[in-house]
């Protein structure tokens, strides 16, 4: 029994930070209509970014944090104004192939400038390591859960509580309205990506603390697939559910399924589940379902 | 950058040094392929080792005579990479140039090319693998007479670590071990041998894991560890610029704070200690060279000369490699100048040189020569990992894997 | 006041929608364009309050004159927030997932100021029916409401032109009614309205001047007493035949050759 409990809470830790990561997916494919085939790569710059504040400049903690993804914005932003503003009018599918190249560029760029060599990775925290009997939950995975959700509610308290944060949401449903009543569309689209790739790149932050950072952190960011697509591509509570969802069955998995000798079957589990979900909810747990006349 | 000027550069040289005395077989060349891109990681170090070893040698007007090029080609840590690599080496060199493979560095290659290399080519590699399929007791000079290898086979260091266990291990009860290893030809090697030596050590396995070496996320594997509360963990099949080996040792310090972790060769060098940090410290590994800093060491100061005098400045992770490249040069150099003193520059005779020669390595083990008959050196040490100090330091001396696991 | 001069649109750089038209809104009256379906008022609207490129338009020639100033080139929020043109779309946009009030707040963004709330309010007194609908999501409203609430929603923007798509679709012809009223009423306030429309009776009824569009070229303009006694708006829009029914052959619109004059 506690074999498992150690297995799902691990799960629901580590669930939560795909969770955040997934909120940022769910945030750009709401504005844009287009799903962020560059998620991996944002989530290794954020970190990276958060790095050179952090690591290289020995900035404290609560200073650093905010740089690093202040500097994960402007370069969403920069990213939204280049690749995604030209595309205004056209398909949405465009759109989500242009973060395909985007992914390719940016892998490529990031292993030139940093090196394929993994960096050592530790932030210097509170120790929070909960040890109850033989359970044990090491401090950066707590870490990882607690500032996952606090990103994950500050976006939430953003979107739902503040002005901007409604304009947010109007835009998100439709473009044109929007803009007929004289809301800037475009600087609209801007701050969600900002937004979108803080949570990637705090995400990405605290899934780096738990190993290393390197440019193959980047295949981390291809669990949040399953995740949004689970929870439902427009949805954000869906992003939360789904990243749990993911995060307790690879742990599960990981635990009892493995060491019947499937070997990295953790990996491929989250698509399994994804397809039984499709299957019973094709627009996802919590997605809103398209009415379609045929 | 880096990596392209390297390239370049190599190239370049390649080129100039084999055109040059294109006509004359007075060059001899050696392939040379190095990882530096793919999962492995980029092996820059080595490449400027080779580099390096090569203008030395040819600055004394070569190996009696004879100019040595290192060819050397980026394998991206890829069996199929390599293979077609060494293949087209072997069609475009003419046989009487292309002398000698030095620094294989995977293991799959090595098997793949083993029956090729046997009938039809013959040509003598020395591998940076230390196999033991290739160089353990069921394989060695009569199935793979081509290969060399400068390091105890992998089997011999880990007995080397049970060894270790036997005399650290303080409790009554006998000692527990987990193992974990890569799913690749070069992590999965050992584990026959293992599992036939530790019971008969008296040696308990209690856990088997597996870690892709693209893994993000080892919690699972650590937790199925911990389940099994061994006392010491021993690990193989990992390069110290893979992302999952940092991961893995964050995750087994968190969760497994007071077990010993101990590796192979490949798991206990300087990088590790730099991608690990903190999680590093107090690793234990066995290592089959001399590190950078143990200057009094006559092949480590030559290797710090030379490198003084080429304005090499490498960074900490790179020195390892580099010692490997210089270790690796100088041996093929080695074999080649005894080959050339008896008559025979084939690769026949380069390989009938690499075994019947003794040689003291350029004093890398400090005035101990051995025979190559077995087709390893079997010299090896224990090191502990020190993080304040960011080495390795060692905890045993040179001790011949040959006598010990007797 | 408003001018559209030779106006050519296209999409997608290929589909000719307007080609050439001109037409004036003068200031304080409600103008009026009737046409049917496909003939291009939606583009022209489109046109004029710069929503063009989100639909992948295109303007190849004229212009669009505010007072003298070419708005071709400007951004739609510009054009809402420094000249005052609203733009209120066919299909009543509202915001489906936002309650009535966040959608009226949502619209009055781009102005946010202290007048706000109390305009809020105002909307609430000249469309009471929404008052009671305050915390209900948008998009369960029913037609009439939602076509309140936009047009509720457009006041908050405080405009000085207010360019109405189609504003009677698929309403109840008491709802109109009242609809039309309340258009009349804040055009007696001083708004100048440019209103498009299929229903030409209402249309006309509030209208002091009307255009009539077809396949993109304006074929008949003039006050909006005149139009309503033209023999053709009659027969094409107002459905009312004279007497003397022409043949159905003849009435067959390419086969006309007259002018419109």
């Amino acid at each position: 029994m506690t074999f498992f409990l150690q297995s799902f809470f691990s799960g629901i830790l580590s669930g939560l930070a795909y969770g955040l990561l997934g909120l940022g997916l769910v945030l750009i494919f709401r504005a844009s209509e287009a799903f962020n085939f560059a998620v991996g790569e944002f989530l290794v710059l954020g970190a990276f970014l958060f790095y050179i504040f952090y690591f290289t400049w020995h900035l404290p903690f609560l200073v650093a944090l905010p740089l690093g993804l202040g500097a994960a914005a402007l370069f969403g932003a920069l990213v939204e104004r280049t690749t995604i503003k030209p595309l205004m009018g056209r398909p949405h599918l465009a759109m989500t192939i242009v973060t395909l190249g985007l992914a390719n560029v940016l892998a490529g760029g990031l292993q030139a400038t940093a090196g394929s060599d993994p960096y050592s990775f530790t932030l210097d925290l509170p120790d929070l390591t909960v040890e109850l009997g033989t359970l044990i939950y090491p401090s950066p995975q707590i870490w990882a859960g607690i500032l996952s959700l606090v990103f994950f509610c500050l976006v939430l308290l953003f979107l739902y509580r503040t002005r901007w944060g409604l304009v947010i949401q109007a835009t998100s449903e439709s473009q044109p309205k929007a803009l007929c009543f004289g809301i800037n569309a475009q600087f609209v689209l801007l701050l969600v990506w900002a937004i979108a790739t803080v949570c990637i790149g705090a995400a990405g932050v605290v899934i780096a603390n738990l190993g290393a950072l390197s440019c193959q952190t980047s295949l981390v960011g291809l669990r949040a697939m399953p995740v949004i697509l689970i929870g439902g591509l427009d949805s954000i509570p869906g992003a939360l559910v789904g990243g749990l969802i993911v995060g307790v069955v690879e742990a599960l998995t990981g635990a009892y399924v493995e060491p019947m000798g499937l070997i990295g079957f953790k990996e491929v589990i989250p698509y399994l589940v994804l397809l039984i979900a499709l299957f019973i909810r094709p627009y996802g747990l919590f997605g809103t379902v398209r009415i379609e006349r045929v | 950058m880096k990596k392209i000027s390297l390239m370049t550069l190599m190239i370049v040289l390649t080129f100039s040094v084999s055109s040059l005395w294109a006509q004359a077989p007075k060059v001899v060349k050696i392939g040379a392929p190095i990882p530096l891109g793919g999962a492995g990681g980029a092996y820059i170090g080595l490449g400027w080792g080779y580099n390096d070893c090569q203008i030395y040698l040819n600055e004394k007007g070569g190996v009696r005579g004879k100019k040595i090029a290192f060819l050397v080609e980026d394998n991206r840590w890829d069996v199929t990479t390599e293979i077609a690599i060494l293949n087209r080496m072997l069609t475009m060199e003419p046989k009487e140039e292309l002398l000698l493979f030095c620094g294989n560095l995977i293991t799959g290659t090595l098997k793949a090319l083993s029956e090729k290399i046997n009938r039809e080519v013959g040509i003598p590699s020395i591998a940076l693998s230390y196999s033991v399929e290739m160089f353990g007791k069921k394989g060695g000079p009569g199935k793979y007479p081509y290969y060399f290898s400068i390091g105890p086979d992998y089997a011999q260091q880990i007995g080397l670590l049970l060894r270790y266990i036997k005399k650290d291990h303080k409790k009554a009860s006998p000692p527990l071990l987990a193992v974990v290893y890569s799913p690749t030809e070069y992590g999965r090697d050992p584990l026959a041998d293992l599992k036939e030596e530790a019971p008969r050590l008296g040696i308990k396995i209690v856990a088997e894991e597996e870690m892709a070496i693209t893994a993000s996320d080892v919690t699972a594997q650590v937790i199925n560890i911990r389940k099994a509360q061994p006392d010491y963990i021993i690990w193989h099949g990992f390069l110290p610029r893979m992302l999952v080996a940092p991961v893995f040792l964050k995750t087994a310090r968190q969760y497994l704070p007071k077990v010993p972790i101990l590796g192979t060769h490949y798991q206990t060098s300087t990088p590790m200690i730099t991608a690990g940090g903190q999680a590093a410290d107090g690793l234990i590994g066995v290592n089959t060279l001399v590190q950078w800093y143990e200057t009094p060491n006559p092949f480590i100061k030559l290797v710090h000369d030379q490198g003084e005098k080429r304005g090499r400045k490498l960074a900490e992770g790179e020195r390892f490699d580099y010692i490997l490249g210089w270790a690796l040069g100088m041996l093929g150099a080695h074999a080649v100048d005894v080959a050339v003193a008896s008559g025979d520059l084939t690769r026949e005779g380069v390989r009938k040189a690499l075994e019947k020669s003794t040689w003291d390595f350029a004093g890398m083990y400090e005035g101990r020569q051995f025979s190559y008959a077995s087709h390893k050196v079997p010299m090896a040490r224990v090191f502990k990992a020190s993080f304040s100090q960011r080495q390795w330091n060692p905890i045993t001396p040179w001790l011949n894997a040959d006598e010990e696991l007797k | 006041m408003l001018e559209v001069e030779n106006l050519r649109v296209v999409y997608q750089e290929v589909i000719s929608v307007l080609h050439g038209v001109s037409l004036k809104v003068r200031d304080g009256e409600i103008t009026v364009l009737l046409g049917a379906n496909g003939a291009g008022k939606t583009t022209m609207l489109r046109t004029i309050c710069g929503l063009l490129p989100v639909y992948d338009g295109k303007i190849i020639e004229g212009n669009v004159l505010l007072d003298q100033t070419s708005l071709n080139r400007l951004d739609s929020s510009a054009i809402v927030k420094k000249y005052r043109i609203t733009y209120v779309m066919e299909e009543r946009p509202v915001f489906w997932y936002l309650t009535v009030e966040q959608n009226l707040k949502a619209a009055a963004f781009s102005r946010w100021d202290r007048e706000v709330p109390p305009d809020i309010e105002k909307v609430m007194t000249i469309f009471p029916v929404l008052g009671s609908l305050r915390d209900t999501k948008a998009g369960y409203l029913s037609g009439g409401e939602q076509q309140m609430l936009t047009i509720g929603m457009a006041l908050m923007t405080k405009p000085k032109i207010l360019l109405l798509d189609e504003p009677s679709l698929g309403l109840a012809p008491l709802i109109v009614r009242e609809l039309f009223s309340i258009i009349r009423g804040l055009n007696k306030q001083g708004l100048t309205i440019f209103l498009v429309e299929q229903n030409a009776h209402a249309a006309l009824s509030v209208a002091a001047r009307g255009y009539v569009i077809e396949s993109g070229r304006i074929v008949l303009e003039g006050p909006a007493e005149e139009l309503i006694k033209n023999k053709d708006v009659r027969e094409f829009y107002l459905g009312a035949a004279m007497a003397d029914q022409k043949r159905f052959r003849e009435a067959k619109r390419y086969k006309r050759r007259k002018r419109w004059l």
